[in-house]
């Protein structure tokens, strides 16, 4: 692995493994912008986020832990899911590559 | 304790504090309680408040329904924080006022149940002042391992961590063992240096997890736990089954 990939850690809220195109919301207004296979990056979710959520490939947030709205989600929809990152809305950027391990509890960015 | 009078919630204080698990003091209003009551009971109630001695409660609402294995409404219904003597009849009316918001109307219509089977109760409690509070499950909510109990603390009310507002820390203990497999250390901001640090001191997560593992037997089921720690004494504000496992 490159040393230079950036990589994004952070708590395990639902398994899985996926790789796909970083969005970014800031806003659960946003929630249109994410298209069909992105991977929802975002502080935190809540219930305004479905529409965005039911689209989503996977979850990263910056904040929460296992009992937030963004891990049971995750859980019911049974989509992978890192919680807790504190910097992935900072470091990450729409349209990056990224994979998305909720096995290991790491975001990489791959291009 | 008779879930139809005190509620789910009441209920299973009252339950807790029978197999000698320390609760926060407080009282119930059973389900009998109604408007015409209410009003007739305003003396007995704040007579009860006084009794507590205390400045400010928590004023919680406990449904029938709630917190049973079924259906969780947990959320759905009314909670109230810092409520002081003026406010206190207030809180309760909206507790039991809440039972006919829209909301749960269409929460029942979802589930095809009857809102009008459901009665509310509500529970008059002291308001820890926890220095850390957060929650416990008997089993990992991640992977299902049924032999693992994961702990998530938060500095200050259990609120905080509950609503996902902030980063807790989390914790993994063997249930067999009590051995703390697992530490995840958050960076809670706002609470400069102490967010940084380990929240729960490894003491008191095998204390909680042996309380868990208690709870659990009692109950006969994995169990979701709310706690907090005030001046080094842990407490149980909320048992309640997983529901989803």
């Amino acid at each position: 692995m490159n040393k230079d990939t950036p990589i994004i850690k952070g708590l395990i809220a639902s398994v899985g493994k996926v790789h796909g195109r970083v969005r970014v919301l800031l806003a659960a207004e946003d929630s249109n912008l994410l298209e069909e296979n992105e991977i929802l990056v975002t502080k935190r979710t809540s219930v305004d986020f479905m529409v965005a959520i039911k689209k989503a490939a996977a979850i990263v947030t910056d904040l929460g832990g296992i009992t937030s709205h963004a891990a049971i989600i995750s859980r019911e929809l049974g989509i992978p899911c890192i919680v807790g990152t504190e910097i992935a809305t900072e470091v990450l950027k729409d349209g990056d590559l990224v994979e998305v391990d909720a096995t290991e509890g790491i975001v990489k960015v791959l291009s | 304790m008779d879930v139809a009078l005190v509620g789910g919630k009441g209920a299973s204080l009252g339950e807790l504090m029978s197999i000698g698990v320390k609760v926060p003091p407080g009282f119930v209003l059973t389900t009998e309680f109604d408007q015409k009551k209410l009003d007739e009971g305003k003396e007995q109630i704040l007579k009860a408040f006084d009794e507590l001695g205390l400045d400010h409660v928590a004023v919680r609402s406990s449904a029938t329904a709630e917190d049973g294995l079924d259906n969780s409404f947990a959320g759905q219904f009314d909670t109230f924080l810092g409520v002081d003597r003026d406010n206190l009849i207030e809180k309760i009316k909206e507790c039991f006022k809440s039972l006919n918001s829209p909301r749960i109307k269409a929460y029942c219509e979802s589930k095809s149940m009857d809102p009008n089977e459901i009665k509310m109760a509500v529970v008059v409690q002291e308001m820890l002042d926890s220095e850390v509070s957060g929650v416990c499950f008997t089993a990992n909510p991640v992977t299902r391992d049924t032999n693992q109990i994961m702990i998530e603390a938060g500095i200050g009310l259990g609120e905080a961590v509950v609503s996902g507002t902030i980063t807790p820390d989390n914790y993994l203990v063997d249930k067999k063992t009590l051995e703390i497999i697992d530490k995840t250390i958050s960076n809670q901001k706002d609470m400069g240096d102490i967010g940084k640090k380990q929240k729960l001191s490894d003491d008191l997560i095998q204390e909680l997890s042996k309380q868990s593992i208690s709870i659990e037997k009692h109950y006969q089921k994995p169990m979701d736990l709310e706690w907090a720690v005030e001046k080094n004494n842990l407490y149980i504000l909320q048992a309640r089954p997983i529901t989803t496992l």
